[in-house]
């Protein structure tokens, strides 16, 4: 279906969708037992089989030549962040996550697990050759790398079925080196203007300790989420004047009560050594800060110390904002959001 | 008893085609249902290995979901996982502005579902582009 509203509706006639994934040969359950042990006490996420893109492998797209295309793109692993190109195009980056973006030409883009992304593609005019469509595993994430594991994967767009379907070839030996565009860059299409100071500051550092059971369990701050046993929803509808009382909900669950149209700052500071996305339900956010940017500096402070966030010593924040719901906070640095508290309920930040 | 995210589906949106140029209504908002039988199925995408996953209505990959903006979404889950694993969906991105409760995730916003038992989301989709659901 079209969306006839899309100030890009005219500039695109077809329009497909491509699915991105990690995959496991072994079940969850099986899963959870070897990564949450004493005899994991690194923490190691498990490591995945393969990787798919719509759930397959090598697919061919086929395309018609001097044709632009809006290709929608889910990241809907795990785990695995990963890189998209097609060899030899280009494309014009006009949504994230739902927030129609100025368009920006980029032949590159990291899509981190439920992150989505649509790109205007407009193929050549030639028919003679096909194209890689390449996705690259992010292997700074993965903790031992097999020589079975495909971290690259080509499927093709097709111009012409008959003509040979070539493996892609790989410009760098490791996806660290790779040159993605740095999504903090983008600019939405309604030009929502940075928000006003903030109401209320969350500052959370996320890290990933062992407990004394031996696990790894991650952590906001000092507190790593637990379940509580009545879902926090029906507390909240149950407690009364109680329910902006923070304590109703239980420590475990690590809930703040915000003020209903509050302008809300949260500032995650990375301790862990790994890039991880978080994701805000019921709302998306600005990002108004970003360090280090995506980029050939995204790893700068992945050794030595965390770098947290200093409020008296930061990039300016941009005029109009990135908005997405889902974003990558790089190894040991951090990024800062901000949202309006406009939409009543129970919010999960993970 | 945990609660099974489950797989992955495709979700994506796309705003109305305007009813008249004057109006801002989407006049023909209507109500998009999906019934979902949760079960498990056998996959084996990469070639590689043979197992079970989680299949709605016997098929994997699970099917997408289209609506227009504005239209109510309702999809019926009923879990019909046969091991004790219990169900829930979340739909990625869905701001569910006034249905909290639709969310999705276990211990936050309901209950898992177990097997046998269903459930029913239902909610108005206000939001153009593209999400998934778990």
């Amino acid at each position: 279906m079209h969306d006839k509203e899309a100030y890009f509706a005219d500039m695109y006639s077809e329009e497909l969708v491509i699915t991105i994934s990690d995959w496991y040969h072994d079940m969850m359950d099986m899963l959870r037992g070897t990564f949450m042990s004493v005899f994991n006490p690194t923490g190691a996420e498990p490591v995945p089989n393969s990787f798919l893109l719509n759930d397959r492998q090598n697919s061919s797209f086929s395309v018609e030549p001097d044709t632009t295309y809006l290709i929608r793109l889910i990241n809907h692993g795990a785990f695995v962040g990963q890189y998209f190109y097609i060899e030899d195009h280009s494309f014009q980056i006009v949504e994230v996550d739902g927030v129609y973006t100025e368009p920006t030409e980029t032949d590159m883009i990291y899509i981190a697990v439920a992150q989505r992304y649509s790109i205007l593609l407009k193929t050549k005019n030639t028919t003679d050759k096909n194209y890689p469509m390449v996705t690259v595993a992010d292997s700074s994430l993965l903790d031992v790398i097999l020589p079975e594991l495909q971290l690259n994967n080509t499927n093709w767009l097709e111009y012409d079925a008959s003509a040979p379907h070539e493996l892609a070839v790989m410009p760098v030996d490791d996806s660290t080196k790779l040159k993605p565009y740095d999504d903090f860059d983008l600019v939405p299409h309604d030009r929502m203007p940075l928000l006003p100071d903030p109401d209320h500051e969350i500052d959370v550092t996320v890290i990933m300790q062992n407990l004394d059971n031996g696990k790894g369990y991650a952590f906001l701050n000092n507190i790593s989420y637990t379940p509580p046993k009545v879902p926090t929803l029906y507390t909240v509808l149950s407690s009364g004047d109680l329910a902006t009382n923070e304590e109703v909900y239980g420590d475990f669950t690590h809930s703040v009560v915000l003020e209903h149209n509050d302008v809300v700052q949260l500032v995650l500071n990375n301790a862990d050594g790994g890039s991880h996305p978080f994701h805000l339900h019921g709302h998306n956010f600005q990002v108004i800060v970003r360090d280090p940017p995506l980029g050939p500096h995204f790893f700068d402070y992945a050794d030595g110390d965390p770098v947290p966030y200093d409020p008296s010593n930061h990039t300016k924040f941009p005029d109009i904002p990135v908005r997405r719901d889902t974003m990558v906070v790089p190894p040991q640095g951090h990024y800062v959001i901000r949202f309006v508290a406009d939409n009543p309920g129970v919010w999960l930040f993970q | 008893m945990w609660s099974v995210q489950g797989d992955r589906g495709a979700l994506w949106l796309s705003a109305l085609a305007a009813a008249s140029l004057i109006s801002n209504i989407c006049a023909e908002a209507k109500t998009v249902t999906y019934d979902f039988n949760v079960s498990w199925v056998n996959a084996n995408p990469d070639g590689l290995f043979d197992r079970k996953v989680v299949g709605i209505n016997g098929q994997w990959p699970l099917p997408m979901i289209e609506v227009d903006k504005g239209d109510q979404l309702v999809v019926n889950m009923h879990n019909g996982l046969d091991d004790g694993h219990s169900a829930s969906i979340h739909f990625h991105g869905m701001f569910q502005n006034g249905t909290n409760d639709m969310d999705g995730p276990s211990m936050v916003t309901q209950c898992p579902v177990p097997p046998g038992s269903s459930i029913t989301y239902n909610f108005t989709v206000n939001q153009n582009g593209t999400y998934w659901y778990q």
